[in-house]
């Protein structure tokens, strides 16, 4: 396989001449013959053009030649004009092509802001050619260009052009998108201070939850329309209600002071433990605890606890005059939940309504509540 | 250079060298026959090679015979090789 050796299939009488006369020029190798007229044999392929000559000059005809062994193989390929020229095209647009950027991709920003930026890196790119890009140009007109880019850096990756953003967390100022100033509760208005934004409510003013109070823009001189940052110093008087009910006569049950306790050890939801005792009571209520057992995420043991309370059912008669007072400050009680700390109570007033033994207080307080200048402090 | 056959011949000690001068015919366990002091082929098939010597013919018979090699005054003839004869 490795020998180069030309083979010759030669016909023709009176070889052994030939092949005498050969022998003084030529080393010949492994010949051989088939016929009386047909024999086949090698000889080294530098001297196949001369051994051809010398044959025929002896009248023999040279029926085939050809060459073997790894040279005459990489010669072969080598005449194989096609794919010399398909690989020299190849390996030639290869070349070319690696020195080319063909993609650009941007990291680290929002989906509309990479396309942005993508875009816009597309449009800045003076040519595709590696060299003839100007990453720290392109970095420079990427930030001057897109305010929420805080930093970016520009790379070649191959055939990629990599460029990787931070944004900028902007204040709400710069974005430009203000919240107006809501009402959170129903209120009077006592006293209005604005500062910044478009009024829209005046001193008296009664206004409902979710009325808009100051509108978080203002009209320049030339009639437009411009963003600010609503802020106002507004007063205004909330009224907070409480009701609590007295029924004359009414049935309640009653703890008696026994209790029952049974306790279940859980796997999950699957019960492990239960120690379950037959309730010898008619009557009961029952609270329920639960608490981990383990401290670890591996098993999640818990233990349940469940106390039965026996009850008895009492019926009460109760005069309201007597319970007045107790029924009254619970509607306070009731009414206060709403109060903000810094509440000022202006006024309080209660209102009793009796129907068929039910008598219902209505506990109203009047306090005065400072609202804060900005939209962060808002009713 | 190192010769065999050079190395035989000085084995036999005073010996007129013309004796030797002819041919040489080395036979190897009848598959391989070298021959060096041949002067031409005169016949060659697959069955018998004979070819001239300088004072006379040898002739060489046996089966698939093929030459390996030939050169103007050597050969190696290789096959199955079942007689040699020198006329």
């Amino acid at each position: 396989m490795f020998k180069n050796r030309t083979r010759l299939t030669v016909k023709g009488l009176n070889q052994e001449r030939a092949l005498n006369e050969l022998s003084k020029e030529v080393k010949i190798y492994q010949y051989s013959r088939q016929e009386q007229d047909l024999c086949q044999f090698e000889v080294e392929p530098r001297h196949a053009r001369h051994t051809k000559k010398l044959l025929e000059s002896q009248g023999l005809e040279v029926l085939s030649l050809s060459h073997h062994g790894i040279l005459s193989k990489i010669k072969k390929l080598l005449y194989r004009y096609g794919v010399i020229a398909g690989i020299v095209i190849v390996l030639l647009f290869y070349c070319l092509q690696y020195s080319f950027v063909w993609r650009v991709e941007v990291w680290g920003s929002s989906a509309d802001n990479r396309e942005q930026v993508q875009a816009f890196v597309k449009e800045n790119m003076t040519s595709n050619f590696k060299s003839k890009i100007d990453l720290e140009n392109l970095e420079i007109l990427i930030r001057n260009n897109f305010d929420y880019v805080s930093s970016v850096s520009a790379a070649i990756v191959g055939q990629s052009l990599i460029v990787n953003l931070n944004e900028a967390v902007l204040p709400e100022e710069m974005e430009g998108q203000y919240n107006p100033i809501i009402s959170e509760y129903d209120c009077q208005i006592t006293e209005i201070n604005l500062i910044q934004g478009t009024l829209l409510v005046n001193e008296g003013d009664i206004v409902q939850k979710g009325d808009v109070l100051v509108e978080p823009y203002i009209i320049d001189v030339e009639g437009n329309m411009r963003a600010v940052k609503p802020q106002a110093d507004i007063k205004a008087n909330v009224w907070l209600t409480g009701e609590a009910a007295h029924y004359d006569y009414r049935i309640e049950n009653v703890r008696t002071g026994k209790k029952v306790s049974t306790t279940e050890v859980l796997l999950g939801s699957l019960v492990l433990y239960q120690n379950n005792s037959d309730l010898p009571f008619k009557n009961y209520e029952s609270t329920t605890r639960t608490r981990l057992l383990t401290k670890n995420n591996l098993l999640p043991l818990y233990l349940k606890v469940t106390d039965c309370y026996e009850t008895n059912t009492v019926e009460i008669q109760e005069d309201f005059e007597n319970v007045k007072d107790q029924v009254i400050e619970q509607a306070r009680k009731n009414a206060l939940i709403f109060l903000d700390k810094n509440a000022i109570i202006e006024d309080e007033r209660y209102s009793c309504s009796s129907t068929g033994g039910c008598h219902i207080v209505k506990y109203v307080i009047t306090a005065s509540m400072n609202f804060g200048g900005t939209n962060e402090d808002q009713l | 250079m190192f010769n065999f056959f050079n190395e035989l011949k000085g084995r036999l000690g005073k010996v007129d060298s013309n004796l030797f001068c002819e041919y040489n015919i080395v036979n190897m366990s009848g598959r391989l026959l070298y021959a060096e002091g041949h002067c031409g082929i005169t016949v060659i098939t697959q069955t018998s090679v004979a070819f001239k010597l300088k004072k006379g013919r040898a002739v060489v018979e046996g089966k698939d015979l093929v030459l390996s090699e030939l050169t103007e005054n050597t050969l190696l003839l290789q096959g199955k090789i079942d007689k040699v004869e020198i006329f």
